[in-house]
């Protein structure tokens, strides 16, 4: 971890890489009282910014991929075979614009998410909605994970509640203001 | 378009009624079964010793004590069938046409028993007010008991009709009002009387029974019949049994019956035991010791009066105490009304339920989703029958009882044979059974079948008015039931598993809240139901939740179209066999459950959006067939996300099937 540099407050610890970019901030509160946050897991360096998918498959994978260089997963194949298994038993592909694909591995230690923005549109099906975002993750097969787990997938649909919301997001390009917004709209999800 | 459209974005829902998820304490359903049994101790002493002497409250007392006895087989056959009643057990141990004949005799029985209390109760009231309009120097003004019985008896019949309409929970508080009105009146004269007894010291009647001639009934013309001792004894014992009747009752009323089911029925037959035991026993007893024999005759149709007039003490309380005994009386008999109304509609339902009726008979109340027809028909019959006999009971109490005895004995003889029939375990067993190697031998319920056979036997040939009245009327109810029966299946399109499925109203809402679902209670739980062969999750829940403080709802999600106010009929018939599979459930464990139905295209959505609306505190799923329960729960945590993004809840979430439990909270 060299080079991370370390921002303590009163309420928050913020961690930051060796560019200055914002890499995790912790809330204290959140932590004591285990309130689950989105942005707790997510930092712009996660966000995706996908053109030309053909397939669904082709995305999942994509997104697979990416979540296992950002971590340093050395088996990115496993993650996006758990995904396309998961996803067979159900979608998560919601009519809100967004979808979560999601999976339980053994291969990592906590919850770590990969967000992909489809300006475009992404159609899982030709009579179906389009999708714009598309919030991947993985979570420990630890029992004792799974209720963070639930809370996560609550969290991000609530967060994405509002279709409109979701296109604005699919809009921008810039990572940081996708990030800034997000934290904004889970704020507001909160009050 | 708002793409969520696709989803309901508000929850409306269809409301199941029926009153077939009312339940009552066991106060209540003893109170039922005691305003019949309760009733019979201002005659059934004097009926019994005008035919078998001064030992009658021997006898009643026997009978008493024998009760308990027969209230045990019954509920060894409520452990059985929750909707019970002679009709189901004699069907499943010894086949449909024995089941018919048994509860033909039993409507017969419960045709009159309205009748009867109803006239009799007028009988009492004509009395009283007479006998106040005389001692208040208004002798001349008389009431005409003719009219006046049969105009005060219709209108108890209407009184109980109506109440009855609303529901048990309704009538069954009456009963109990006018059961704590009688403990009232029970414990002062027992202590008076036990007072009087101490001060006078009169002899113990004799235990030796004198059957008169009448009493002998055919036998009076087999001369060594009569020789043998015991026939006399069962002669008495007969006569005794009026005081026995409205066991039935509490067989039909056991589906109505609270949670704990078994264990409140133990409790309701206890206080039935006691309260007939002190009251019809101890208290005939006391009647037959202080009244003098000379003057006890005039009595004999209210030997309770008669008795408060020979207690120590200045005649002005006496009278007073008189006009509470004839107050109680009144009621008490208007209460058994109330009993043969429970008792005779539950048997119909039974019939019902088997196909005998055509559906639209059996349609629920649309307001309180009682059967209004069965309970109208018994009224109407039995306001012909007292238009008939203008107030005169006579004839009709003579017929009496021969459906009880015959009941008790087809009742006892199915228990008997389910013994083999049926060998799965019983919640309750009637007790002495001799165990060799894997077969119970019941000895108990043998000499209880035995006890009884040999009093209906001997009722059969002694009671020669009951055996004719009875004998006719039991073929002419059971030629109308097989006539019914055979309109019903030449009409009716549905197959015979149709007839059986629960009929309910359905009631439309825009808007699915606690108001309009009928919750009581703050703590509110979902439980999502689909598969009518998957209810264990509902199961676990009933056994978990304690009903009193929460309310539990049962929802069901109806994809497609949604039918507007109107019945079950409008359902297809998965839907309507989840629903008869909820109400069976609800009604085995005794526990209210409030049925929805939520119309929606995605049934995980709907059941977040309902439990949202609903303020529910906790989520039940069973397992589904389709996907593991992980990913139930993580569809349920993405719709709960939705519908709650708004308005942040937290909700505890349950996947139920046999043996495990997935919990998690969300939010």
């Amino acid at each position: 971890m060299a080079g991370v540099s370390f921002n303590v407050r009163l309420t928050w610890l913020s961690i930051y890489d060796r560019r200055g970019t914002l890499f995790r901030k912790i809330e204290f509160f959140r932590i004591f009282f285990r309130i689950m946050n989105i942005c707790h897991y997510l930092i712009p360096d996660n966000i995706v910014i996908l053109d030309n998918v053909k397939t669904k498959d082709e995305l999942l994978k994509t997104l697979a991929y990416k979540l296992a260089e950002i971590n340093n997963i050395k088996t990115p194949e496993r993650l996006a075979e758990a995904i396309l298994k998961r996803e067979k038993e159900s979608s998560t592909f919601l009519p809100t614009g967004i979808a979560i694909p999601h999976a339980r591995i053994e291969d990592i230690e906590e919850i770590t998410i990969v967000m992909g923005v489809l300006p475009e549109g992404f159609k899982e099906a030709p009579d179906a909605e389009s999708t714009y975002l598309v919030l991947l993750f993985f979570s420990p097969t630890k029992d004792k994970e799974f209720g963070r787990h639930l809370k996560l997938l609550s969290k991000i649909a609530a967060v994405f509640r509002d279709p409109t919301f979701v296109k604005e997001i699919a809009g921008i390009s810039d990572k940081d203001k996708i990030f800034s917004l997000i934290q904004h709209q889970e704020r507001r999800t909160e009050e | 378009m708002d793409p969520l459209s696709k989803y309901s974005t508000k929850t409306t829902a269809i409301v199941i009624t029926t009153a077939m998820l009312t339940f009552v304490s066991y106060w209540r359903a003893a109170a039922v079964v005691l305003c019949d049994l309760g009733s019979s101790a201002f005659y059934a002493c004097g009926i019994a010793e005008q035919a078998v002497g001064k030992a009658a409250p021997w006898f009643v007392l026997a009978i008493m004590v024998f009760s308990i006895c027969v209230r045990v087989v019954y509920m060894e056959s409520c452990a059985m069938f929750v909707r019970g009643g002679v009709y189901k057990v004699v069907k499943n141990a010894l086949g449909g046409p024995l089941g018919k004949i048994s509860v033909s005799a039993l409507l017969f029985d419960y045709s009159l028993t309205g009748p009867i209390s109803a006239v009799s109760a007028g009988h009492y009231l004509a009395g009283f007010i007479n006998q106040l309009l005389a001692l208040s120097g208004l002798g001349e003004f008389q009431v005409q008991r003719e009219i006046f019985v049969t105009i005060f008896a219709s209108l108890i019949i209407v009184y109980f009709w109506r109440k009855n309409i609303i529901g048990v929970g309704e009538s069954s508080h009456k009963s109990l009002r006018i059961v704590q009105l009688s403990t009232i009146m029970i414990g002062v004269l027992f202590v008076w009387s036990l007072i009087t007894l101490i001060a006078v010291r009169p002899p113990l009647p004799p235990f030796r029974p004198v059957p008169t001639e009448e009493a002998f009934g055919w036998l009076q013309h087999i001369p060594w019949l009569r020789a043998v001792g015991a026939i006399g004894v069962f002669v008495a014992l007969g006569h005794a049994l009026l005081a026995m009747s409205g066991e039935e009752s509490l067989a039909q009323l056991y589906r109505e019956l609270a949670h704990p089911k078994i264990k409140n029925l133990k409790r309701a037959a206890v206080i039935i035991f006691l309260f007939s035991f002190l009251f019809t026993g101890i208290i005939s007893l006391f009647a037959v010791m202080l009244i003098p024999d000379g003057i006890r005759p005039s009595y004999y149709d209210n030997l309770l009066s008669g008795l408060s007039m020979y207690l120590l003490g200045p005649t002005i309380p006496k009278m007073i105490m008189q006009g509470f005994i004839v107050l109680v009386g009144v009621l008490l008999l208007s209460g058994a009304v109330n009993t043969a109304f429970v008792g005779a509609n539950g048997a119909l339902n039974r019939l019902g339920e088997d196909g005998v009726f055509a559906l639209w008979f059996r349609r629920p109340h649309k307001k309180y989703g009682t059967t209004n027809r069965f309970l109208t028909s018994i009224a109407v019959v039995q306001l012909i029958i007292i238009f008939l006999c203008r107030g005169d009971v006579y004839l009709l109490g003579e017929a009496y009882a021969f459906g009880v005895v015959w009941c008790f004995v087809s009742q006892t003889l199915a228990v008997l044979v389910l013994r083999w029939k049926d060998r799965s375990e019983r919640e309750f067993k009637v007790p002495f059974n001799i165990r060799v190697g894997n077969v119970d031998f019941p000895i108990g319920i043998s000499i209880v079948f035995l006890f009884l056979l040999t009093i209906a036997v001997t009722n059969f040939f002694t009671k020669t008015v009951a055996t004719k009245f009875g004998v006719l009327f039991t073929l002419l109810v059971y030629l109308l039931l097989m006539i019914f029966e055979a309109i019903n299946k030449r009409r009716s399109t549905n197959k015979p598993h149709e007839q059986a499925l629960e009929m309910v109203n359905l009631e439309f809402f825009n808007v699915a809240n606690p108001a309009v679902c009928g919750c009581k209670h703050e703590k509110r739980i979902l439980v999502a139901a689909r598969d009518p062969n998957n209810l264990s999750h509902l199961k676990a829940e009933l056994e978990r939740t304690d009903a009193q403080d929460t309310d539990i709802l049962v929802m069901t999600v109806k994809q497609g179209d949604i039918a507007h106010q109107g019945t079950v009929e409008n359902l297809p018939l998965d839907e309507r066999a989840l629903l008869t599979n909820i109400v069976a459930l609800a009604e085995k464990y005794g526990k209210k459950v409030i049925p929805i139905m939520v119309p929606a295209s995605d049934p995980i959505y709907a059941t977040a959006k309902a439990a949202f609306d609903l303020g529910a505190k906790e989520i039940i799923l069973g397992k589904s067939l389709k996907t593991n329960p992980d990913v139930q729960l993580e569809k349920i945590a993405v719709a709960w996300g939705f519908v709650s993004s708004a308005d942040p809840r937290k909700i505890l979430v349950r996947v139920v099937w046999p043996e495990h439990e997935l919990k998690y909270e969300l939010g």
